[in-house]
């Protein structure tokens, strides 16, 4: 029985490896897959999805450099740690924070697609001055 | 897949004429290493077929240089056992059965592996008695497949594999691709014009338009380097160096435009999209953007405004 | 490559085994009822044309006076064979685009082409060559009533000529279909020049090998006791009835020159203008009747004739078929290394 299956938007703009490494990554959250399960090879993937198997090795390395997933050679690739988010104290501090912010968005005008924009597009170059 | 730097497809400069003012391909010059999938992608008579068939020895080359697996395509034997090529259109002997066609390629090819061709027809359910002309477009694929595959070749170039099959028909197809390209670290080279498939399966890609390579290298890599760019045309005309803009589309209020470059940009004003491969695709078909060659600094680029 | 060979080809060397073997029992069985006739008439014998060998020789001929067209068969045959067996060889390729599966697999294209022209011409040269003993059988008993093995009938059925031609229509073809790729126009162009040089070969082969010239004396009054006939009977001559007559002049000692068909005619109308019989009706030769022999005798006496005669001797028969078959041959090889070299450079398709 395999643990996951991989699907690529193909004509998405996310990298194909990137969109590998996030469904293992919201698989982690979810708790469908745990530690100590194996991953599907990259042969396995593809041929049984067509997927480019450099594809899925670039995935596994990044997911191995974040230190998610471990591979041991000649077996195979592991989960090493589950994706844990915050704790719930935290997350509901941030709640309350967020909700004040709404309350100002709305105050200035914005209505919900509004709102989605400016958070995606902050999030956008937030991300990327962090990486940078 | 194994990380060696060695280069299974090479060519420099080459072209091909066909007669006397007629150029199929100039100036391509192409680095695909051991064990990638390339997507060769253009339109109908772009070159593509022209340059997978210079790369089995079918077309000779009118001028520059090509090297598969080291060698220089030729007629020789040793040449040819190190390549299966899948032509256009999936050519079979039609009075052959399917497994007269195994038997064909077991008595022209000394390297055959009799057992890889029959497991790959099952697994793709093909009968062994019925006539290679009475099979559908899928099985006929699977059959020319299996047969190129079974030769056990280094490199595998296909022409349009895909062409002629439903969406059922291509995905069994190139699961069977990937399983025996795998297997044996082939390199594989296709050609197509669906971008959907090839997105998923190629992680090298090449764009050829009028003859003309317009664009090669790393899928990842391209789609990594290409954005999106929107903002105020103030901010969009000061970019740093080192950002190549590739089209420019200028609206009332503001300009959007496709670049490329390596660096970060951190200009909070300007908003950054990807850009996915058919886009990426279209922009170096449909503009006339001076084509990059692969190592060496980039041309100055011609820009292409539309209201 | 060989069982590639064999595998593409199967289906016609199928259909022409069922029509050679058809062909080979209908000359089976003209030969044994030539053989039967013959000996019903006591010809086994005769070897000369005299008397009545000469009656026994002419019935013959009427009976096979239209052999049956097995001999025509056997005659287009190697054009056959050229349109049908290597004018579509290089070109059904290309026009199925099989040459891009064919020349992508370890067989370089040179060795594809060379196996294919090794085997292809080997078994349809063989197949000329049993097909050309055959004939022979077959025809013997008629040789003597036919005007001996020059005639086109024989030549061109037996020995080493139908072989020869065999390998060059072969050759013709497969150069045809390397060169121009699509397979009606290459059967086209071989039948067209296969008939633009056979046919002008057919006419000029007297002269492959030197001709013998021989002058005979006949005197007049002998000629005219008996029956006159065309010159070719030998009558007038010592030929043997294998040989080719290829010109001959009767002259007399003043120089005129008399029709050899015509000659009483011509010796009555001048010497015996008074006494000469009527002109024979469709020249078929009449006796003539004693009283007007016995009229014109005296004026005729101590005439001399002299017959020209060159001709092609029956033992000729080989050394031109040989000339014939180098320059075939030697047609044929050119042409198969125009294919090979074609087909191993591969212009671009």
């Amino acid at each position: 029985m395999c643990v996951l299956d991989f699907r690529i938007d193909t004509l998405s703009g996310q990298p194909p490896y990137a969109q590998l490494v996030a469904q293992v990554k919201q698989a982690l959250r979810l708790g469908w897959l745990q530690p100590g399960d194996q991953l599907p090879t990259a042969h396995q993937v593809a041929s049984s999805v067509a997927i480019n198997p450099n594809t899925v090795q670039k995935a596994y390395r990044e997911l191995e450099y974040e230190g998610l997933v471990v591979g041991k050679a000649g077996q195979g690739t592991f989960v090493q740690r589950s994706l844990s988010q915050s704790t719930p104290a935290s997350l509901a501090a941030l709640s309350r924070r967020l909700e004040r912010w709404l309350a100002a968005a709305r105050a200035a005008g914005l209505d919900d697609d509004g709102i989605m924009d400016v958070i995606e597009a902050t999030m956008r170059n937030f991300d990327q001055q962090a990486s940078a | 897949m194994s990380a060696a730097t060695e280069i299974a497809i090479e060519t420099v400069r080459a072209g091909h004429r066909y007669g006397h003012q007629l150029w199929g391909l100039r100036e391509c010059t192409l680095s695909l290493p051991t064990g990638s999938i390339t997507a060769v992608v253009g339109a109908n008579g772009a070159g593509k077929t022209t340059l997978l068939n210079m790369l089995v020895g079918l077309l000779p080359a009118s001028e520059g240089q090509l090297r598969v697996v080291g060698e220089q395509p030729s007629s020789k034997p040793t040449f040819l056992a190190r390549i299966g090529f899948l032509a256009q259109d999936c050519p079979l002997y039609k009075e052959f059965s399917v497994a007269d066609m195994l038997h064909f390629g077991r008595a022209m090819n000394p390297n055959w592996d009799d057992d890889l061709a029959h497991a790959r027809l099952a697994s793709a359910n093909v009968p062994l008695n019925r006539r290679a002309g009475r099979l559908s477009g899928g099985q006929r694929a699977q059959v020319a497949l299996a047969l190129a595959v079974a030769k056990q070749p280094q490199v595998l170039l296909l022409d349009e594999p895909l062409a002629a099959l439903d969406p059922l028909a291509r995905r069994e197809f190139l699961k069977n691709l990937l399983d025996s390209a795998v297997a044996s670290n082939m390199t594989v080279m296709l050609s197509s014009h669906l971008l959907g498939d090839l997105a998923r399966v190629c992680d090298h890609l090449v764009v050829i338009s009028d003859g003309e390579v317009r664009l090669a290298g790393d899928l990842d890599q391209l789609l990594g380097e290409h954005h999106w760019l929107s903002g105020a045309p103030e901010q969009t005309s000061r970019l740093p160096s080192g950002v190549e803009v590739l089209a420019e589309y200028r609206h009332e209020r503001h300009t959007r435009l496709l670049i490329r470059t390596s660096q970060r940009l951190l200009n909070p004003a300007l908003t950054t999209e990807p850009v996915d491969l058919e886009e990426l695709v279209l922009a170096y078909l449909e503009h006339s953007v001076v084509p990059r060659e692969q190592a060496g600094p980039p041309r100055v680029t011609r820009e292409a405004s539309r209201l | 490559m060989i069982w590639t060979t064999w595998r593409q080809h199967r289906a016609e060397a199928a259909v022409w085994a069922v029509i050679l073997a058809g062909l080979v029992a209908a000359m089976l069985a003209v030969g044994s009822i030539a053989r039967s006739r013959a000996s019903a008439l006591g010809l086994p014998g005769c070897t000369t044309r005299d008397g009545n060998c000469n009656d026994a020789l002419d019935a013959l001929h009427r009976a096979f006076h239209t052999i049956p067209p097995f001999t025509a068969a056997l005659i287009a045959i190697p054009l056959l064979a050229g349109m049908f067996w290597t004018a579509p060889l290089v070109s059904r390729e290309y026009e199925a685009g099989t040459h891009r599966l064919a020349w992508t697999q370890t067989v370089s294209p040179l060795r594809w082409i060379t196996v294919k022209i090794v085997l292809i011409f080997g078994a349809l040269a063989g197949l000329a060559l049993i097909l050309g003993l055959l004939a022979a059988w077959t025809l013997d008993p008629l040789t003597a009533a036919f005007g001996g093995r020059y005639n086109s009938t024989w030549y061109d059925t037996q020995g080493i000529v139908p072989v020869a031609c065999m390998l060059f229509a072969l050759a013709l073809g497969v150069a045809a279909s390397a060169l121009i790729r699509r397979t009606i126009p290459a059967m086209a162009v071989t039948l067209i020049v296969y008939a633009a040089v056979r046919i002008p070969i057919h006419w000029i082969r007297g002269n492959f090998w030197p001709a013998v010239t021989h002058t005979y004396n006949v005197d007049v009054a002998t000629l005219l006791q008996r029956r006159i006939g065309p010159l070719q009977d030998g009558y007038l001559s010592t030929l043997t009835p294998g040989d080719w007559i290829q010109t001959a002049t009767i002259t007399d000692s003043t120089g005129h020159r008399y029709v050899p068909n015509e000659l009483s005619f011509d010796v009555f109308s001048r010497y015996c203008p008074s006494v000469r019989p009527a002109a024979t009706a469709g020249g078929d030769p009449q006796p003539l009747d004693p009283a007007t022999i016995a009229a014109c005798k005296p004026k005729v006496a101590g005439l001399t004739l002299h017959e020209t005669v060159t001709y092609q001797p029956a033992a000729h028969f080989w050394p031109i078929q040989t000339v014939e078959t180098v320059i075939f041959v030697a047609l044929a090889a050119l042409l198969v290394i125009v294919a090979v070299l074609t087909v191993a450079r591969r212009r671009p398709s």
